[in-house]
């Protein structure tokens, strides 16, 4: 290694993002030209906050501990959890067991099932909303570059 | 991913030329993008041309893939729009489909460009976009030949068989699981609705979906959602998805007014819920093909994130209060 510093993440992302609004976006005539300059500032910027966060870690550390909770709690869940193929990949196989106990639970009366909707349900909602903050910097440009239609 | 616009005309010249029996090559103005569309590009193009020696100018416009987002089929789309057509609604002029990806950079299909403009509708042209849907719902699908898009066994399996698509979509698409998501399945299964009828349903209409001229209505335009099914789907998606310029109290007077509609409480939760869910598993499908490299366009992550994750914020809001 020549020893020397390099520019990190962050000063590369935020280098781009100036290029893009001071020299690039002013210099564009084309509509969807300029559309998606603002949507690309929307991506760099979210790009950027993430630069200094592992959400994917911390959630999985959570909806473990509150899988394991349930199942502790109650046993029979893990036969609603039972995945038919492992995936191997751990962050899906939390997901998936998550997923299963979610369907079980509706309609489901029992105390169990009230376990997984007073539990695990507002975990996932709370991540689900964490999520949605840290994309904020796109959905902020996407409204701006006047893309919001019905689906997307 | 589609060439970029300035190397498409040799090629488009070229594909125009012989599709449309030109003389000679004809010349192109354009191509421009006209419209910010997330599942189609929408590209305009004026032709200058001879045929038997007599001078016309036509003004098309190509609507291109973009790699299968939100799992929709263009040739489906197609087919619709032609029957459509003839069996009397105002859907575009849809000449030719051209399956060669070799031409622009992916398969799409020409129609004639429709006069007039999609954004920002007054109330005259609303009304008669609701006028509209009434009469769509009324079409005699049989006659107008549209059992190709799948007769559901009894009215509500047309229901089951939309969750089910779009439960298809996102289980295809998705990185992770999606918990919540798979609650909403399982949630719309047990509460699906019983259709008083089948009829077509558009399954994205309203403001943005349709070009006017003052309060005339010259066409209804992206069909890539159409199926047979509740027309209650149809009311609730555009006062609820793309019905932001007015309250949902002011689309249930204009529903009963201009078209003799009244759609339940329980109704409207169940397909506010179905629409909701229907836009978060298919915006997905954007998300993948943004990371597979196939479309690295910045609206392509934006709606396969931001806006996938809103939509599934206030599914899981409705679900939790039902």
């Amino acid at each position: 290694m020549s020893g020397e510093r390099h520019p990190t993440q962050q000063e590369l992302l935020a280098g781009a993002i100036r290029t893009v609004e001071e020299v690039l976006l002013p210099e564009l005539q084309s509509a969807w030209a300029r559309t998606s300059a603002v949507g690309l500032l929307g991506q760099l910027r979210y790009a950027l906050a993430r630069t200094t966060t592992d959400s994917l870690a911390a959630q999985d550390a959570a909806l473990e501990k509150c899988l394991t909770g349930l199942f502790e709690e109650f046993p029979e869940l893990r036969d609603h959890a039972a995945a038919v193929d492992t995936s191997g990949d751990a962050s899906w196989d939390l997901r998936e067991q998550a997923a299963r106990l979610l369907v079980f639970a509706v309609g489901h009366e029992s105390a169990a099932a009230e376990a997984v909707r007073a539990q695990l349900r507002p975990l996932l909602a709370e991540q689900l909303a964490q999520d949605l903050a840290e994309t904020h910097p796109m959905l902020q440009a996407f409204l701006a570059s006047g893309s919001l239609g019905s689906t997307g | 991913m589609i060439r970029p616009l300035s190397e498409m005309a040799p090629a488009l010249r070229r594909n125009f030329t012989a599709r449309l029996g030109a003389d000679e090559e004809v010349e192109l103005e354009g191509p421009e993008r006209i419209a910010i569309g997330h599942s189609r590009a929408m590209l305009g193009v004026g032709v200058e041309l001879r045929i038997e020696g007599r001078a016309k100018r036509r003004e098309y416009v190509l609507r291109v893939e973009q790699g299968g987002v939100f799992g929709t089929d263009s040739l489906l789309e197609v087919r619709l729009m032609r029957a459509l057509r003839t069996a009397g609604l105002p859907v575009a002029a849809v000449r030719w489909y051209e399956r060669d990806a070799s031409v622009i950079g992916a398969p799409f299909f020409v129609m004639d460009r429709v006069a007039g403009k999609g954004e920002n509708p007054g109330l005259g042209s609303i009304r008669g976009c609701v006028r509209l849907l009434r009469r769509q719902h009324e079409l005699d699908w049989r006659r107008a030949g549209l059992a190709f898009l799948g007769v559901p066994s009894v009215p509500r399996a047309a229901t089951l068989a939309q969750i089910a698509r779009w439960e298809r979509v996102y289980r295809d698409s998705c990185f992770l699981p999606v918990p919540l998501l798979d609650e909403a399945a399982a949630w719309l299964r047990r509460h699906a609705p019983t259709p008083e009828r089948i009829a077509l349903v558009h399954g994205d209409p309203g403001p943005g979906n349709f070009m006017y001229e003052g309060d005339r209505i010259n066409a209804i335009t992206d069909w890539e959602f159409a199926h047979l099914g509740d027309p209650d789907e149809d009311w609730v998606y555009m006062a609820t998805m793309r019905g932001a310029s007015r309250s949902r109290e002011e689309w249930k007077e204009l529903f009963k007014l201009e078209a003799d509609v009244e759609v339940s409480d329980s109704a409207w939760r169940f397909w506010e819920a179905f629409n909701q869910f229907k836009g978060a598993c298919a915006n997905l499908t954007a998300l993948r093909l943004f990371s597979d490299g196939v479309n690295p366009a910045p609206n392509m992550v934006a709606v396969g994130t931001s806006i996938h994750l809103l939509l599934l914020n206030r599914l899981v809001e409705l679900i939790g209060q039902a």
